[in-house]
């Protein structure tokens, strides 16, 4: 008894430390975690994999064997108590219980007899006539069993699913976990598993239109083929949203053929189909290589657009004057949910696709970048979007570029042509210099275009940072403040007057110019990528689902309901044992006893006593 | 007699009703359970008397709120009863007022041995419980009036559990004041039902947690309606045993020693409240281990939540053992118990904050 608690309590800390180390990631990341020193050591104790360690399941094991031997040791003992009655008792020796009553009653051994059969009583005659024997609550013995009976059947029927049975194959050298990243057809036989494997919880990920009658079983870093007794084909997959863009059901239109027929089903969250004992379930979905049609713009106009036809997982390149760039996509989103703010109120709405990529640069470090097709509304503006962040781990930073009247790119096309054509830029200045009344030598004036375009050129070259840094090398401290407020005028305005055919034809709107000046201004952290814009797209999902085979599951559900009857039984029935002496024609003494006495039974017993005194 | 009648008359009025006019809407399941529904409130009318009168305000102003709301959530705007009283919001606002009162009174009846203001108390906490109940309804009635397809029961998040949490609580403290016939446990059981309150009071306002959400798919069942209320019937009564092994700890402080009940009724009511939470902790793991099996394809997958259940269960079992089997009683049950309630509180809450998993639908 006392190793079975300490083997539950060992179960029980190793459960909260599987709750608490992630299971089953890819072992890289418990590298990362943990470190070279301490992974190979909780790789030992397969603390990666705490519920499948063979360790675990010999504990459980333990445990129902000794549950098993503690019901078989019991059970024989309770049953012959249930049959048996308590033996009789001397008046003197049950005086001393707790509930003992002497009372007075008009009712005849019989009529007590009677009231004890209706109070659910059994009684033993005995010989001797004045004396009563009574008991009644054997279910609460009964519970014991119940409750030892149903952790023993659903422990069967969970070890009956569990991966057992593979185990025993692989210490045996008949099974092998495969690791490499291989075609299901070219996966070695001894990493495979037929048809006829009783119980597994297998994946399957099927793009649109593709089908299958293999699954994927992942065990520790590696995996296993499950072969299928019939083949899946997914015909679509797709997602139906509530009014406000949340997803409100992920659904799968599969086929399944066998042995020539065809059946079709559509699985959601909630609704699996099972066929032959084979239950299917819709478990997640991911890209399955949209078809996507991108132009590239530069942000700082060195190279024309590009056109670009290409798939999500798809690798690309393309040639500037420079260099070859190479990037590939990682995710397609047709919806994107935002909190945006509207009257004061926040509100969730859809904003259109997104596409996610992974960027090199010239030394192949990766860059992810995540670009929203439409322009996203933002205090009664419109910006196009994309994030970018050099890991994981960090939160995407956004350039943010405005949209136009028409809510297109072309203004910012425009803006970026024109600010960065010399041409304009030194005719502007030269109507900038005319204008300024002040400048009246031609000394003053020169001079004052040279500085000018030197100011714009720092900013061209590397945006407000770069303004900055000149400002704190050049300027006195208690002048930068007031310098930089009339640069940033002085940039403006050119701006302005640079794109004044945007302005004419109304192509832009109050603050496009800031905002655009700021975007170019943050292009400089944006990196080495083009901007995308996502002219056209076809939509391919692909769709994760979940094959379970588990015959232990009934005998889970049965282990279940005993439990509960038992625990039922064992706190609720009360255990009553009863004795009853008539001591003279009209005067009784009656004790009562229980395994367990508390209120409830003290209360019990001055009631059924009071039943004994009561006049007919 | 009329409170009877009238008692059998509603819950035979809701059933009839809603199966008449909403069966198109339900699968055979929630038609089933709205079934079965009608016999067991009404005997837990006939097993708890007080319940009768609860369950008819609780009716009464539902029917009023949906009567004024007239199938236009903009009411509860314009509308000033459903402004200040009616609307699901204010109901909730109301509970959260009436617990922290109920809490009040019960002290101040400890301290000054007032009968009046611990009647005061048990009255407060009636009060809450109905508008806290009513607000569940009207917020159930409100979801639909957002969009058919946003509509659902209101036990779905954080927030509306824990609406729930104190609801439950209360009633089961209510019911054990009346049985044990003492009101001496109300500063103590009120203490936990506060900290909840609160935590709604922060959640609303500091995270606008209030407002009514569709449900993510995999919450689309009708398992949802009896997982989630059987295993807050635990969560309560495993709160309520762990607040009374604190006052039956504090026993012989000099200070407190007059204001308590019996040991001997708190001893009991300490293991009463842990069995009956533990029956329906039991059953609540095993219908979530039926839901999983549907929704996640594995009735037990060593999810934390789930582990974490097992945890507490194997908490409680072991308590069990040690008083019926071994006889175990005094200070270690009881300690165990408060210690209990911090593994409990860590498998409600501590799982959803801490560590991730597929239960991840209560996130701060």
């Amino acid at each position: 008894m006392r190793f079975a608690i300490t083997m539950l309590s060992v179960v029980a800390i190793a459960s909260i430390i599987g709750t608490v180390v992630k299971q089953s990631e890819p072992y890289n990341n418990y590298l990362v975690q943990f470190g070279q020193f301490w992974f190979p050591i909780f790789e030992v104790f397969d603390v990666y994999n705490i519920y499948q360690a063979f360790w675990f399941l010999i504990i459980l094991l333990f445990l129902v064997v000794s549950t098993s031997l503690c019901v078989s040791r019991n059970s024989p003992k309770i049953i012959k108590d249930i049959s048996r009655f308590q033996g009789s008792l001397s008046h003197s020796s049950f005086k001393k219980f707790k509930n003992y009553y002497e009372f007075s009653s008009d009712k005849s051994l019989n009529a007590l007899t009677e009231i004890l059969n209706k109070a659910g009583f059994r009684i033993k005659a005995s010989k001797d006539k004045d004396i009563l024997v009574a008991k009644k609550g054997d279910l609460q013995k009964l519970g014991y069993i119940f409750t030892h009976l149903a952790i023993i059947v659903i422990s069967i029927g969970g070890i009956l699913d569990g991966n057992l049975y593979f185990k025993l194959q692989e210490s045996f050298g008949f099974k092998k976990i495969e690791s490499r990243n291989l075609k299901f057809s070219e996966v070695p036989a001894e990493s495979q598993l037929d048809i006829d494997n009783f119980s597994y919880r297998a994946t399957l990920l099927l793009n649109e239109q593709e089908k299958n009658n293999k699954a994927l079983l992942r065990i520790k870093d590696g995996y296993l083929v499950q072969h299928l007794p019939f083949e899946i084909k997914l015909d679509k997959f797709h997602i139906e949203h509530y009014s406000t863009g949340q997803p409100k059901a992920f659904l799968s239109d599969i086929k399944i053929r066998k042995d020539g027929q065809e059946f079709t089903e559509t699985i959601s969250v909630n609704k699996p189909f099972t066929m032959d004992g084979i239950t299917i379930y819709q478990s997640d979905f991911q890209d399955g290589g949209s078809r996507l049609d991108l132009t590239l713009m530069d942000l700082f106009n060195r190279y024309q657009p590009i056109n670009l036809s290409s798939e999500v997982y798809k690798q690309n390149s393309f040639n500037t004057d420079q260099q070859e760039y190479v990037f590939e996509f990682d995710d397609f989103r047709e919806f994107n949910i935002f909190q945006i703010e509207k009257d004061g109120k926040l509100k969730t709405q859809n904003i259109g696709p997104s596409v996610v990529y992974k960027f090199r640069n010239a030394s192949g470090q990766a860059v992810e970048y995540q670009t929203y097709q439409n322009p996203v509304p933002e205090n009664e503006k419109f910006f196009f979007m994309s994030g970018v962040r050099e890991d994981l781990q960090s939160e995407l930073k956004f350039l943010r570029i405005p949209a136009d009247s028409d809510l297109s790119l072309q203004g910012y096309q425009t803006f970026l042509k024109n600010i960065r054509s010399e041409e304009l830029l030194l005719k502007n200045i030269n109507i900038l210099a005319d204008q300024a009344s002040s400048l009246n030598s031609v000394e003053a004036k020169e001079n004052f275009k040279k500085n000018t375009q030197d100011i714009f050129n720092v900013y061209l070259n590397s945006g407000y940072s770069g303004l900055a840094a000149m400002i704190e090398d050049t300027v006195a401290l208690e002048n930068q403040e007031s310098v930089a407020d009339s640069y940033i005028k002085i940039i403006y305005f050119l701006a302005e007057s640079m794109n004044q055919q945007l302005i004419i034809n109304n192509t832009v709107e109050n603050d496009f110019f800031q905002d655009a000046l700021n975007a170019y201004s943050d292009s400089f952290f944006y990196g080495d990528s083009p901007f995308l814009i996502l002219n056209e797209y076809e939509k391919i999902y692909a769709s994760g689902m979940q094959l379970t085979k588990d015959p232990g599951k009934i005998w889970v559900y049965i282990g279940s309901l005993f439990l509960v009857i038992g625990i039922f039984c064992m706190i609720y029935v009360q255990e009553v044992r009863l004795w009853l002496i008539r001591k003279s024609p009209r005067s009784y003494a009656v004790a009562m006893a229980s395994n367990r006495e508390h209120i409830d039974f003290d209360n019990y017993c001055k009631n059924l006593t009071e039943k004994f005194k009561a006049k007919e | 007699m009329i409170l009877n009648v009238l008692f059998i008359l509603s819950i035979l009025f809701s059933g009839i009703y809603s199966f008449i006019n909403f069966r198109e809407f339900m699968d055979a399941y929630e038609v089933a359970i709205l079934v079965f529904s009608v016999p067991v409130f009404i005997w837990l009318g006939y097993f708890w008397s007080s319940f009768r009168k609860l369950f008819l305000a609780i009716f009464f102003l539902t029917i009023v709120a949906v009567m004024i709301f007239q199938n236009d959530l903009q009411m509860q705007e314009t509308n000033f009863f459903l402004r200040y009283f009616l609307s699901s919001q204010s109901m909730i606002m109301w509970m959260t007022f009436f617990f922290p009162l109920s809490l009040a009174s019960y002290l101040y009846s400890s301290i000054k041995s007032n009968q009046f203001s611990a009647n005061l108390g048990s009255n407060f906490s009636w009060i809450a419980l109905t508008t806290g109940f009513t607000g569940l309804m009207v917020r159930w009635y409100e979801s639909y009036l957002i969009s058919p397809d946003v509509g659902h029961i209101p036990i779905s998040n954080l927030y509306e559990v824990f609406v729930l949490f104190c609801l439950i609580t209360g009633a089961m403290y209510l019911y054990y004041e009346q049985k044990s016939q003492t009101k001496k446990l109300g500063s103590f059981v009120l203490i936990i039902i506060n900290a909840a309150v609160a935590f709604i009071l922060w959640y609303t306002f500091a995270k606008n947690a209030d407002a009514i959400q569709p449900l993510v798919p995999a919450l689309q069942s009708y398992w949802m309606k009896i997982h989630v209320p059987t295993n807050f019937i635990g969560y309560g009564a495993f709160s309520i045993s762990a607040m009374i092994a604190v006052a039956y700890l504090l026993r012989n402080q000099s200070l407190i020693k007059n204001i308590l009940p019996s040991e001997y009724v708190m001893e009991d009511l300490m293991y009463k409240s842990i069995a009956i939470g533990f029956i329906f902790f039991t059953i609540a793991t095993i219908l979530g281990a039926i839901w999983a099996a549907e929704a996640w394809g594995g009735y037990w997958s060593w999810d934390p939540k789930e582990t974490w259940a097992l945890i507490v269960w194997l908490n409680y079992a072991a308590w069990l053992h040690l008083r019926l089997v071994k006889g175990l009683r005094g200070d270690i049950l009881a300690w165990w118990s408060v210690i209990g309630l911090l593994i409990t509180t860590f498998a409600f809450i501590g799982v959803n904050l801490f560590l991730s998993g597929l239960h991840s639908y209560g996130e701060l």
